[in-house]
């Protein structure tokens, strides 16, 4: 069982330490509004990180933030060298041999399969080979180094790195906030990597600051977490002592190093409530500033990060790519809960049994990501990514049955953003976009805090999570209707005219997505030529074949595939 | 007890006129709105329920005349297959009216499709282009053809002029970024709800 | 059939149900349900087991013609909590035919009329017990002599009294008399004969055993409160203007009025304020609304106290707020950092 399972001390205790903890909370540290001070549950942290050997296989999928797809750049046969870009922002984990690219299953929500790379890795390798730089280091980070070494976001959500930082405009972001506040119990590898890697995530807090452009670099991290915050403090004091352009935050916003180009760091300390280390609170913690729902942080002057990535960054400038990452292996039917390094692409299977999890039982639940931001898998075939912070096996779901709301407000008590979720219960079951629009849940974090209090037991959190789905597929069909009226209207206003250019409106179409802004181009170039009178899109009575460019054998092999074709139609119907 | 009568008489009297005032204006405001420029409003509303895809099922050339005869009393809200229930809810909510299944004999609901022409096949006719409402295949005569995916409603309006049948429907594709939470167990229903957030029907300014 | 998304048992956070938010208000109701049973009449707790076992009875009823789960319906103890509110307003010395018919009206028109759980706006309990004092309103207002207070005149000597049995004659409560000795005062009575110039009101009420009553709710109500299973919003507003207002009017009274004191202890004031305000289905959700919920609350009762023809004002004013919830919510109606 899990060392640190409340579940081994007297509930009494357990409550009268949490409402202890609670009031000493209270009085010191920036809270949150709302929000939950769940049990602390952080699974391996009493012992080391445990490696965890490269598979014979490796199983790379070709899936990017959002489920956008990845193109591959290499086939199928070709032999690839460690950390060698297998797609946009993937590097090869291991060097080896591509030995297809096909569906398989990925750790989605969807349960659905994805086209994947699969790898044959050289085991025979060096295992020390890992650790080797596979590009020359440079002094300062560089947007292109980011990309080469594949370094995306690394705290669950997966954000690509160096989009982040192409939002920002030049000189837009003053402040890098690294988050260290891993609030979701179960999880523990932030922790883990900030005990043992402290020098490396300050170092790569700064030459991401340095290559941003921001002035001062705040790192957060929850105040329960005495040993992480030790390290990071010796960290960011050895840093101070060291790196000529640092200094440390002072309250009234200078650096303290006397010069005005430095940067300043800072370690804040954050109360262990659940969900402060959501982005968007996160923020407002620990800088005050607020990023409404929707828009980037960069937007703001902020850059956020993970500890982890902020890793990988540092890695990434000394030219290691970023092929590993931490796992949490947790649940309450491991034997072995642990935080393990695990190569991306190492299926789960692997993964717990280099762990030494023993045999799993029939009926026990995988589950990817934490207990409220993860989701269940169906098969340990499914590889490790940059968005698998955990990995849980679990027994059967044994929900309690939902009765209706009685109205008692826990929900809203405890929302971190102040929502009213029962209100936007009442309109997600109506399915009324414009009330769920204007009761805010696009602010929605899904953190489940509503869920945990409800009495009934409803699934408050996976209804909101499929209004939204329902909200921006309707969105985005009112999107294409308005473009679809548009152009239909500018087709009414071409057949009306007189033919003139200069009757046409010349304003741009609304574009659904970037490929469309091309093709609407296209089709605006085609519609504003002037069409000959005897051209004239009305098909003419001309209705010989103009195959006579392409021949007549051409043009009667067209007909007679067409024909064929009607003829199997109408088979196929049975109408004429 | 003679005073007490008369008060609640005059409760009773100003509540009846409070009430009647109520009507009056409401009543004033209905009326507005079903006649002048008012009704302009209302189809404007009604067309931005509609899907826009000016397909002709619904036995008008297009959606803004469809709305038109909505609003005019002319036409039921079942008579649109692409936009389907979802869109006879979002009318029937905006409208004030029943919802009632989409008239079959009008053509099937279908999942959103984009037109293809199959190059190797196409002879370069240039019939299907004035039959697109949306302007969206591109050629002329003797040239390709080729449909702009983005711009194309899946009306099928093109197929039948198609004198060598080259143009195939595709489903659009959906992958894993479409990909939404379904409902949860405890909640799911059979029926499809519009999530529409229907603009308002514009206030009077006077 | 969608599995869950969120992994709560992975989470050691305690959870309470239905069944055990309404356990818990049980439990915090028995101190003062047991001295109400041993000061007014052991027909409280004849009163209290009559009311649930007919009301789950009914509820069963109903559910099973109503087609639903019979046992997760039951099982909630949302009715068999009303049942034991109901009871307790309720003179003990009630014909049980005319308590059936409070609870009737308590479990069809008070909450399935509307859906069941969770769907009723008016407070299920306070349903039935208006349907009781509107129908039968003298049996209604007899309480055994034991529920009065003495009357300390100049006349009597301030003598041990033994307690009153509950088995003398039947009278009316303190806020009752209190009520009929103020409109014989206002009004211009000939003689009272029940108060003197300079007895003190409060007496009347402080005498009685229902301050010891309302103590019992006052501890079960703080209990509920400690353990998070009501809200402080209702129950603070609700006596705060109360007491307000009946100290506004025992400074301004031309007769002498009870103290605030007495006032707060009086009637149903406590049991009020704790327990039936605070049921959450039919009370106002949001934080300002429930702050206005609980202040009109205790301004109707306490008008329904002065000025109106019953004795005691909480179950009328609590209805009449249920009826203006939806208003109210409209003042919490907004996300509290929206976007």
């Amino acid at each position: 069982m899990n060392a640190h399972t409340p579940q081994e001390r007297r509930p009494g205790l357990a409550a009268l330490v949490t409402a202890i903890r609670r009031v000493r909370m209270r009085a010191t540290v920036p809270r949150l509004h709302g929000g939950l001070a769940l049990a602390r549950d952080k699974p391996g942290l009493d012992r080391p990180i445990v490696d965890v050997p490269l598979p014979r296989t490796l199983v790379l999928p070709l899936v990017g933030y959002r489920g956008r797809a990845l193109a591959p750049q290499v086939a199928v046969g070709q032999r690839v060298a460690r950390g060698e870009s297998l797609a946009a922002g993937l590097p090869a984990s291991a060097a080896g041999t591509v030995v297809a690219i096909e569906p398989r299953p990925i750790a989605h929500p969807a349960g659905r399969d994805a086209p994947c790379i699969v790898l044959a890795s050289d085991v025979t390798a060096d295992p020390t080979d890992t650790l080797r730089p596979t590009l020359p280091a440079l002094d300062a980070l560089t947007l292109g180094r980011l990309v080469a070494c594949g370094v995306g976001g690394l705290g669950g959500a997966g954000f690509p790195t160096p989009d982040k930082l192409t939002d920002a405009a030049e000189g837009a972001v003053h402040t890098l906030v690294v988050n260290g506040a891993e609030c979701e119990p179960g999880i523990a590898c932030d922790e883990a990597l900030m005990a043992v890697a402290a020098d490396d995530i300050v170092a790569g807090a700064l030459a991401l600051a340095r290559l941003a452009g921001a002035r001062r670099c705040l790192f957060v991290v929850e105040s329960d977490k005495r040993e992480a915050r030790a390290a990071l403090r010796a960290a960011i004091d050895a840093a101070l002592d060291t790196a000529s352009d640092t200094g440390p935050d002072l309250p009234d916003g200078r650096s303290g190093s006397g010069t005005s180009d430095a940067i300043a760091l800072r370690l804040i300390d954050v109360a262990p409530l659940y969900p402060s280390g959501a982005e968007r609170l996160l923020l407002r913690l620990a800088t005050g500033i607020d990023v409404p729902a929707g828009e980037r942080p960069t937007r703001h002057g902020l850059l956020c990060v993970n500890v982890a990535t902020a890793r990988a960054a540092h890695r990434a400038r000394l030219g290691e790519p970023s092929l590993t990452r931490i796992v949490t292996i947790a649940g309450s039917r491991v034997t072995n809960p642990c935080n393990a390094r695990v190569a991306f692409g190492t299926p789960l299977a692997d993964v717990l049994d280099a762990t030494g999890q023993g045999a799993r039982d029939p009926d026990t639940r995988r589950r990817v990501g934490g207990p409220l931001s993860g989701h269940d898998v169906a098969s340990e075939c499914v590889p490790v990514t940059a968005t698998v912070n955990r990995i849980a096996l679990e027994r059967p779901h044994r929900s309690r049955v939902a009765v209706p709301c009685i109205r008692c407000a826990a929900c809203s008590d405890v929302c971190p953003v102040g929502l009213l979720p029962q209100e936007l219960l009442r309109h997600a079951h109506a399915g009324d976009g414009a009330a769920l629009d204007r009761g805010g849940l696009d602010a929605c974090l899904e953190c489940g805090c509503c869920d945990i209090v409800c009495p009934s037991s409803i699934e408050l959190t996976a209804s909101f999570r499929h209004a939204r789905g329902e909200r921006s597929d309707a969105r985005l069909r009112e999107r294409e209707a308005t473009r679809a009226e548009a152009l239909h209207r500018r087709r009414e206003a071409r057949l009306a005219g007189p033919g003139d250019t200069r009757s046409l409106s010349p304003a741009p179409l609304p574009a659904t997505d970037s490929t469309s802004v091309a093709a609407s181009a296209i089709a605006t170039a085609v519609t504003t030529r002037v069409p000959a009178p005897d051209a004239r899109h009305d098909g003419g009575t001309d209705t010989a074949p103009p195959g006579a460019d392409r021949g007549a054998e051409a043009a009667a092999a067209a007909l007679a595939r067409a024909r064929r074709r009607r003829r199997r139609k109408s088979g196929e119907t049975g109408a004429p | 007890m003679t005073a007490l009568a008369f008060l609640a008489l005059g409760i009773v009297v100003a509540i009846a006129a409070l009430g009647g005032a109520l009507l009056a204006r409401l009543d004033r405001a209905a009326n507005a709105i079903a006649a002048g420029d008012g009704r302009e409003r209302v189809v404007r509303a009604v067309d931005a329920l509609l899907p826009q895809t000016q397909c002709a099922q619904c036995g008008h050339p297009g959606c803004r005349p469809y709305a038109e005869a909505i609003v005019d009393g002319a036409a039921g809200i079942d008579r649109c297959p692409p936009g389907g229930t979802r869109t006879v809810q979002a009318l029937a909510t905006l409208l004030g009216r029943d919802i009632v299944p989409i008239d079959a004999s009008r053509g099937e609901t279908k999942d959103p499709q984009v037109a293809r022409i199959e190059e190797a096949d196409c002879i370069g006719c240039a019939l299907c282009l004035p039959a697109c409402p949306v302007d969206a295949i591109v050629g002329a005569r003797q040239l390709m053809h080729t449909v702009i995916r983005a711009d194309c409603t899946g009306c099928e309006l093109c197929i039948a002029p198609c004198p060598v049948d080259c143009i195939v429907l595709e489903p659009r594709a959906t992958g894993l970024a479409d990909w939404h939470w379904p409902a949860p167990s405890s909640t799911a229903t059979t029926k499809t709800i519009a999530f529409a957030a229907p603009p308002a029907i514009e206030r009077e300014t006077s | 059939m969608n599995a869950p998304t969120l992994d709560l048992a992975a989470i050691a956070h305690r959870r309470r149900g239905v069944a055990g938010l309404m356990g818990e208000v049980m439990i915090a109701l028995v101190p003062g349900t047991l001295l109400q049973a041993w000061l007014i009449g052991p027909g409280v707790l004849a009163n209290v087991v009559l009311a649930v076992v007919v009301a789950l009875a009914l509820e069963a009823l109903v559910t099973l013609a109503r087609k639903r789960p019979v046992r997760s319906t039951l099982g909630d103890g949302s009715i068999a909590l009303a049942a034991w509110l109901l009871a307790l307003t309720l003179p003990p010395e009630l014909p049980p035919g005319q308590l059936v018919v409070g609870v009737l009206a308590m479990v069809l028109l008070g909450k399935h009329l509307y859906g069941g759980l969770g769907q009723n706006p008016f407070n299920p309990a306070m349903v039935g017990y208006a349907v009781l004092i509107v129908s039968f309103p003298v049996t209604m207002t007899t309480w055994p002599a034991s529920a009065t207070g003495e009357v300390p005149t100049a006349r009597t000597e301030r003598a041990e009294r033994p307690p009153p049995a509950w088995d003398a004659i039947t009278a009316a409560t303190p806020l009752d008399r209190l009520r009929t000795i103020d409109r014989e005062r206002v009004y211009g009575s000939a003689d009272s004969t029940d108060l003197d110039a300079d007895a003190d009101p409060a007496a009347f009420i402080l005498s009685s055993p229902w301050p010891w009553v309302n103590g019992g709710f006052l501890i079960g109500g703080l209990w509920l409160l400690a353990r998070g299973v009501i809200g402080w919003r209702i129950p603070l507003s609700l006596l705060g203007t109360l007491a307000v207002l009946h100290a506004v009017h025992g400074a301004v009274s031309v007769v002498p009025q009870p103290s605030v004191g007495a006032s707060l202890l009086a009637g149903a004031a406590m049991l009020g304020a704790f327990f039936i305000a605070t049921d959450p289905v039919s009370a106002a959700s949001g934080p300002r609304a429930r702050l206005v919920y609980g202040a009109g609350i205790g301004a109707l009762t306490f008008a329904l106290r002065e000025f109106s023809a019953y004795p005691e004002g909480i179950a009328f004013a609590v209805l009449l707020m249920n009826a203006i919830v939806p208003v109210l919510d409209r003042l919490s109606g907004t996300p509290r950092a929206p976007a």
